[in-house]
């Protein structure tokens, strides 16, 4: 008798790096999670997937860290996914995990400021266990390329070093479909 | 990686500078929006096609506003080329070649395309004609500069035939430019139809 999860996890493919990814995962290994796509401008049709683009007409958002931010605060709920994945050498990625440390950086700035607050209450009290932090994914997955410009890659390194603590497990892989079809399909019921 | 990848990121983080770069180019008539999309398509082949050890300029955003510059100004040379002769201009794909950068690198300011004698063109000219031997020089200045007719210049020089000297003159200039754009510019100035002249 096979131990499996019962709730399929929940993947955030972002920027170009996600999408390739994704779309390169064999159909049996798609089947086994729920596929959201986050982009900057373009918007394909995918079936399978929810695909979210944060520019469009009525939102020209500039491609800047800062810009993308305040979209993703705005305009994107970042509902609970399980795994995310995409390349450090995307602004648009890079923003992506800034966004979830700031809301981490955030929980515990609230978390310290009540916890003085609280110094006087009784152990059992109700609010102390109220403040949670808002949803953000588990893992994430920076993928990586070859080839890449010298100072792209200092600035990829920079963003794993900068984001990774903020997720309880980072993986790091090549952009190799056969490397990332095993590595999804290791993922399956984890 | 993949280069379409790449170019693509470039292009996102550099969309306003380009753009910024198109708009103070191009004053009227000119739809910009097209001009930004044919300068992708002309950044994406340039990029496809660089050699591994020179790919990293393009992360420059120097570099990238050097070529936007060249692009934008080939456009220009060729509305002015095109205009002279009444063809409106229908694309803009042509790549820009070493002469040009030579020439206008300094920036669009300094081209007059009324007077020659202020352009970057003259100049190399000139040192072209550095290229050939004293009988040659002598006969391009009599014909295209003192503007003597061929057979004036024979009797002058005491040859017969100085019309197929100044042809081969001609073919040996074209050929130290090497610039095709240059062409247009270069028949205009030094025609070779001498056959009313001739016969």
């Amino acid at each position: 008798m096979e131990n499996t999860k019962s709730k399929k996890n929940s993947v955030l493919w972002v920027g170009d790096a996600g999408l390739n990814t994704y779309l390169n995962l064999h159909k049996s290994i798609q089947a086994h999670y729920d596929h959201n796509i986050l982009l900057y401008d373009e918007n394909p049709t995918i079936e399978e997937a929810h695909v979210t683009t944060l520019k469009d007409n009525e939102n020209p958002v500039a491609y800047a860290i800062t810009t993308l931010k305040q979209a993703l605060e705005t305009n994107y709920k970042a509902d609970e996914f399980d795994v995310l994945v995409g390349s450090p050498m995307e602004v648009l990625f890079t923003s992506l995990l800034e966004y979830y440390t700031d809301q981490l950086k955030q929980h515990h700035i609230e978390n310290h400021e009540n916890h003085e607050k609280l110094t006087t209450m009784k152990v059992f009290e109700p609010v102390r266990f109220k403040k949670t932090i808002k949803s953000r994914p588990e893992k994430v997955v920076f993928v990586n390329s070859d080839g890449l410009f010298k100072d792209l890659k200092a600035e990829a390194i920079n963003t794993i070093a900068k984001n990774k603590a903020s997720f309880t497990r980072c993986y790091e892989l090549d952009s190799d479909p056969s490397i990332t079809n095993e590595f999804f399909f290791n993922l399956i019921d984890k | 990686m993949n280069r379409d990848h790449i170019f693509k990121e470039i292009i996102r983080r550099n969309e306003r500078l380009l753009r910024n770069k198109i708009n103070r180019t191009f004053f009227k008539g000119v739809n910009t929006d097209d001009v930004y999309q044919d300068l992708c398509i002309h950044i994406l082949n340039k990029i496809r096609i660089e050699a591994e050890g020179s790919l990293d300029r393009w992360e420059s955003e120097a570099w990238l506003l050097s070529v936007t510059g060249n692009f934008c100004i080939d456009i220009l040379r060729k509305q002015k080329s095109k205009k002279k002769k009444g063809v409106e201009i229908s694309n803009y794909t042509d790549d820009a070649s070493e002469m040009d950068r030579k020439a206008y690198q300094s920036g669009f300011g300094d081209y007059n395309g009324d007077d020659p004698s202020k352009s970057n063109v003259e100049i190399d000219l000139r040192s072209c004609m550095l290229s050939l031997n004293e009988r040659d020089r002598t006969l391009i200045t009599l014909r295209y500069f003192k503007e003597l007719s061929i057979k004036d210049i024979d009797d002058l020089t005491g040859l017969t035939n100085s019309a197929v000297y100044i042809k081969r003159a001609i073919e040996q200039l074209r050929r130290a430019i090497d610039v095709d754009y240059y062409l247009d510019h270069f028949d205009h100035y030094f025609p070779t139809d001498f056959d009313e002249e001739i016969n």
